[in-house]
């Protein structure tokens, strides 16, 4: 592909498949903490939102044998940060627009809150399952 | 994550988590505020100060504790979050629910 913008820098961390992971996932972003042109808060916004969905994907997938999930991360420079992940768990109908619960309720704020964080979510069920999180950079952050 | 609780006079307790606070280190949460709770000390502060991330599940175990202490006619209440907690907060409008006092004896007061 032919294109003006330069070549984003990339993360993967695979086997992405236990709360554990979850934390190994976390450090793996440590760089982009001290990159010039990222702002912190569109950071902190992402990082929120990766976080909320990959821990749907670890909770689908446990006790499944098979299980495997992968997370590249991509940051374009001034533009976006965003994540692609991928994971052969079972296919599952998920409402990306489920309003937050009650205010006493202990679950269910994790979409709605990584939806409010993000641009972009998108989730196409499948072989493999793919969600797609995007966070435009504001540059006068 | 380590949870660290300390168990104060006149029914109040103190809960110093340090670390992530996500869906790791929420059970470990939950149960050190019913242990406040059951050993007579339903006002329940959680010092913040150490935790520079919180995800949906440590939302959830600060909920749970507050309905825990409440219904000991105690109460939960946060102290000195970060920047990402209080995001966190207000994009779920939980800081409604979970007002941050900007420090321990703060939230100890109530003021």
């Amino acid at each position: 592909m032919h294109s003006a913008a330069p070549d984003p820098a990339e993360i993967v961390v695979t086997r992405c498949i236990a709360p554990v992971d979850i934390e190994r996932l976390q450090e793996a972003l440590d760089p982009l903490r001290s990159v010039t042109g990222v702002p912190p808060r569109d950071l902190i916004l992402f990082e929120t939102a990766l976080v909320e969905v990959i821990g749907n994907i670890v909770r689908a997938g446990e006790g499944s044998t098979m299980f495997d999930a992968v997370v590249t991360v991509r940051l374009w420079p001034g533009d976006r940060l965003e994540a692609e992940l991928r994971d052969n768990g079972e296919p599952t109908p998920v409402d990306l627009h489920r309003p937050l619960p009650d205010d006493m309720q202990e679950h269910g704020r994790g979409l709605p809150l990584a939806r409010s964080a993000l641009d972009e979510l998108r989730y196409e069920p499948g072989a493999p399952n793919r969600w797609l999180l995007v966070r435009r950079l504001r540059q006068d952050a | 994550m380590d949870v660290d609780l300390d168990l104060r006079d006149a029914g109040t307790a103190v809960l110093r988590i340090t670390g992530r606070l996500t869906m790791v280190g929420a059970a470990q949460v939950r149960t050190s505020v019913d242990r406040a709770v059951d050993a007579g000390h339903p006002l329940v502060v959680v010092d913040l100060a150490g935790v520079p991330f919180m995800d949906s599940s440590g939302l959830g175990a600060l909920v749970g504790g507050l309905r825990t202490a409440r219904a000991a006619s105690g109460d939960l209440r946060i102290a000195a979050p970060s920047e990402q907690v209080r995001t966190v907060l207000e994009l779920t409008t939980m800081d409604k629910v979970l007002r941050p006092y900007e420090g321990v004896d703060d939230a100890l007061r109530g003021a």
